[in-house]
Order: structure tokens, then C-alpha cells, then sequence
């Protein structure tokens, strides 16, 4: 594997941020989600549709619009680069890193990242049994939907640092308390840890609000040179640094956990080198990190993973509130995939960019400078270091 | 009646799943790195050997992870909930996913199993009982 810096780094940037409102059901299709999504980057970065020469996206079960449907639907602009990406919450932080490579090999010069779906009222991916290569070795038995096969590998998070149900609610709780300042956000009740422990579980040892929600929407980023992101609108987000892991025994798919041998650690533990290593920053000088947290026992292993907390002590750095506004490593400032919805991750790396930005309004963060992005809850993963101009 | 959905095998798993119906545990085993593997699988995961075997195996083994599902995701199965899904770490080595016929209240790491096979259809469900009789349904 190689670990030295590779030429995006530091000459990249996102410059822009688009989101459609988020819903239970859009009554829309997912071309008019991921074009308006689209748009509104270019906008957003200063921009014209006509600029925009790139698009990278992700899909799972073809949930998704191809990039030459975006394309269409900015007026007909040409691409010199594409790449529609068979991959799911692993995929953004890579795709980003994808667009910045195409930016700095000079194929592109503005690329845009989306992800787009009714994922609450068409399919929904997390309730759904699916046939994947070794999905025939879990359906039959009633093993079959992301929620338990994450419950798994939380059980043995658990069992290996010795924590608890409130380990899980202390996330809950930190996460929701920052979604009451996000109104975007689907799930925006505070919650107490009396009335976490009262919910029924969905699947032991997760209960609903472990899970995310699924929603209907999009959300786009616009990926530029650094250079050209210092003359657009928004303060650049520059792409310090990016990770991605297929690790040995990853399995079949994204669901084949088998050949896993530690379920208790997961991608992140093993792109954290590679990541670190390639950053002109370190790990001490992290200002604030967005985890994508499909469910709540991600947040930990990610944290502990990445080098930002030590093996089993991310549940109490939570409940310390160590990851609230004021403390020292704010974690996911808008609620995280739980409180405001299920769009894969790709809100995930834009709430670390608008942050970066400065515009967040009641939830914006005094120390802004240098995020961490993560994207992925099992085998394979992703990662990002961002850091504002 | 156990919930079922029939799966659908291909080529690289009808042997495995025959041996399952004949009530027949198996696991794929590299020739030539003798290291198991799951799924089964045309090149071992291991080394790369395109040679394996399926080893019949008793079934003893301890629990390594496990859930109780207490909400259904698919119909067939909400007569079953509350259950529970149990990782098997086997004996000698691999790991599985079945359905755990005791309590799940004795559920805990380590708990020693054995596979149990209930025929069902042209298949099998692969069971785990705890090896205390009393947790057994």
C-alpha cells in the first residue's frame, strides 16, 4: 500500500454544497432530486451548469439517476468525466477522492458528487433482503437487513469493551441534542436516557433510535481545483486527505461479513494509517469530525478506529459531552444519518464542509478548520481529511 | 412453522446446500492452504487455490456474536420474533450465521453450541442449540 501524499491532496478543494429538502416521501423522482441538488452546488460555489464537466455517483440496486441523466438535466452539458459508482455508505469520502484525482490529472475541471434517491418511499435499503453473491446465506434465516447485521457487529463492540446499553444511548443522546439545531434534520425531539432505555428494540441490541431514517432526497458537492476554489464564493474545503480500504477478507459484498475475522473493529481501523499519513495535518489538530453513522455503534468504532480515541473510550468521551459544541472534538453537528436522515453519508461530508464554510447559523462551530470525514460501517470504507483555506 | 425464504443457489453453492438438506453440515476447506472458508467460494479466499473441498463438520462450536431479532423485516418471519441469530465461531475454525433454539436470554460470548439441521423444503435451517439441555426449546 502506498502511503505517501498523492497529488490531489492540498491542490483540491469543495467549493460548493447543494441539498434538496429532505422527506419522507418527495412525490418526485430522483432525476428532479439530483438535478436540483446538482444545481444548487454550482450555485452555491458560484458557478454556472455550463462549467461543470465531471460527475461522480453512487447507487445501490439502482436507486439512483446515471450522471449522464444529470448531465442532461443541466441543460446538456458535455462530460469528459463520469464514473457511476456500485457502492453505498461507503462510497462518498472515495467518490470525492475520485473527483479530485480526475480535477488534478486535468480530465475534469469541476466535478460534481451526488447522491440522490427516494429511500423511504421507493426502496428502502435498510429493511429490504436483497440477493447480493451471499445474500442465499442470510435471508433464508431471517438474517437479512442491515440493521442486524450492524446489531452484530455492535454486540461484539460490546462485548469486547465491556459497555452497555447507555453506551449506545450516550450517542443518541449527543446526536439528537445537535439535531434540535438543524432544521433539516427528520428526527429532532431531544431524547433523555430514560426514555432511550424505555424503546423497544428493533433488533438487540439496537432500538429505533440506534437507526437511522431513511428519507427521500439528494445532496451534491462541487470538487475544483484549489486554485479555482479561492476565486469562487465559498471558503474551500481542501481535500487534505483521502483513504479507501478494501481490506483482506472483505468478503463477496457489502453484506458478507463471514471472512470478517474482528467484528468489533471496522474499515476504519484499517484505512487510519494510510489517512493519516497522507495529511498534512494530524490527528491532535481535528477540530471536529463528521462519522457516518448508519447506526449509532458506528460512531464509536469509527472514533476508536481513526486514532481519535482510544480502544473502547469513545462511549464515554460522548457522554462526557466531549463531542458536543463546546467540547474539545465536536462529532456529527447535524445529528448525524440518525436525526437527519438516511442520504448514505453524502450529508454526512457536507455538513463537514458547510462548517468549514461558516454559515451554519446556531450550530456553527468555533473551531472550523480542520475536519474529519468517514464513510462506511463494515468491511470496506472511506475517509477524508478536510481542511478550510 | 419455522419462517423460511427458500434461497436461491449458483453455482458455487448447490453442493453446500445439498449437503445441508441431506442434514449434512459442511465447510468449504482449501486444499492446499487447509484454512476454512464461507461462503463457498471458486478460489480460496486465503491463498487463491482454486481446490476445496467441502468437510463435513459436526457442528460444535461457541458463540462469537449474536442478536435477537425483535422486529421482523420479512413477513415470514413475524411469527418467529422475538429471535435469535447467533455468529458461530466452529470448532477447528470458520464461522457461521443460524437461528438459536434456546432462550435468548442465555445468549452470551462464548456459549458452547452445536448445529442442529431442520429440513425444510429442498433445504435446510442450520440451528444452534446451547449445549445446556435445559435452554433448549
Amino acid at each position: 500500500m502506498s502511503s505517501s501524499r498523492p497529488s490531489f491532496a492540498g491542490n483540491t478543494a469543495i467549493a460548493g454544497v447543494g441539498y434538496t429538502e429532505l422527506t419522507r416521501n418527495s412525490g418526485r423522482s430522483v432525476l428532479a432530486q439530483a438535478v436540483e441538488a446538482c444545481r444548487a452546488a454550482i450555485d452555491h460555489a458560484g458557478l454556472e451548469p455550463d462549467q461543470v464537466d465531471g460527475i461522480v455517483s453512487y447507487s445501490v440496486l439502482n436507486d439512483s439517476v446515471l450522471g449522464q441523466a444529470v448531465a442532461a438535466g443541466l441543460g446538456g452539458v458535455e462530460l469528459s468525466y463520469a464514473v457511476d459508482l456500485n457502492l453505498g455508505g461507503q462510497a462518498p469520502c472515495h467518490a470525492v477522492a475520485l473527483a479530485a484525482m480526475a480535477v488534478d490529472a486535468g480530465l475534469a475541471e469541476n466535478v460534481l458528487v451526488y447522491r440522490a434517491l427516494n429511500g423511504r418511499s421507493a426502496l428502502r435499503i435498510g429493511s429490504t433482503s436483497y440477493a447480493s453473491p451471499t445474500s442465499e446465506f442470510r435471508y433464508p434465516i431471517g438474517f437479512g437487513a442491515y440493521p442486524q447485521y450492524i446489531a452484530m457487529w455492535a454486540r461484539r463492540y460490546l462485548v469486547e469493551t465491556g459497555g452497555t446499553a447507555e453506551d449506545l444511548g450516550a450517542i443518541v443522546l449527543a446526536q439528537r441534542a445537535y439535531a434540535e439545531r438543524n432544521p433539516r434534520a427528520i428526527v429532532r425531539n431531544p431524547i433523555t436516557m430514560d426514555e432511550y432505555l424505555a424503546m423497544p428494540y428493533v433488533v438487540d441490541p439496537f432500538r429505533r433510535a440506534d437507526c437511522t431514517s431513511e428519507v427521500d432526497g439528494a445532496c451534491a458537492v462541487l470538487v475544483t481545483s484549489r486554485d479555482r476554489a479561492r476565486d469562487l464564493r465559498q471558503r474551500p474545503a481542501v481535500i487534505d486527505s483521502a483513504a479507501w480500504v478494501t481490506p483482506r477478507c472483505s468478503g463477496l459484498d457489502m453484506a458478507d461479513l463471514f471472512m470478517w475475522p474482528d467484528w468489533s473493529r471496522n474499515c476504519h481501523s484499517y484505512l487510519a494509517d494510510q489517512l493519516w499519513e497522507r495529511a498534512s495535518v494530524s490527528r491532535a489538530e481535528v477540530d471536529f469530525a463528521e462519522i457516518y453513522d448508519c447506526f449509532s455503534a458506528v460512531v464509536p468504532m469509527a472514533l476508536e478506529g481513526l486514532g481519535m480515541c482510544e480502544r473502547g473510550a469513545a462511549p464515554g468521551f460522548v457522554a462526557d459531552g466531549r463531542t458536543g459544541p463546546d467540547g474539545p472534538l465536536p462529532v456529527n453537528t447535524h445529528g448525524g444519518l440518525l436525526s437527519e436522515g438516511y442520504l448514505h453519508g453524502m450529508n454526512t461530508l457536507a455538513e463537514a464542509v458547510l462548517q468549514i464554510q461558516g454559515n451554519e447559523g446556531e450550530r456553527q462551530l468555533q473551531r472550523n478548520d480542520v475536519a474529519l470525514v468517514t464513510s462506511g460501517a463494515l468491511m470496506d470504507g472511506s475517509a477524508l481529511v478536510l481542511v478550510g483555506e | 412453522m419455522t419462517g423460511f425464504v427458500e434461497p436461491e443457489p449458483g453455482h458455487d453453492t448447490v453442493p453446500w446446500w445439498e449437503a445441508l438438506a441431506e442434514g449434512q453440515l459442511t465447510v468449504p476447506t482449501c486444499d492446499d492452504c487447509r484454512r476454512r472458508f464461507f461462503p463457498p467460494q471458486p478460489y480460496c479466499p486465503h491463498c487463491g487455490s482454486t481446490s476445496a473441498q467441502l468437510q463435513p463438520h459436526a457442528g460444535d462450536g461457541t458463540v462469537y456474536s449474536w442478536v435477537v431479532v425483535h422486529r421482523a423485516f420479512a413477513e415470514e418471519f413475524a411469527g418467529d420474533v422475538p429471535y435469535g441469530i447467533v455468529a458461530v465461531d466452529l470448532d477447528g475454525g470458520g464461522r457461521l450465521v443460524g437461528r438459536f433454539s434456546g432462550d435468548p436470554g442465555l445468549l452470551r460470548d462464548g456459549l458452547p453450541v452445536t448445529a442442529e439441521i431442520e429440513g425444510v423444503a429442498d433445504f435446510g435451517i442450520l440451528w444452534f442449540r446451547p449445549h445446556d439441555e435445559e435452554g433448549t426449546r
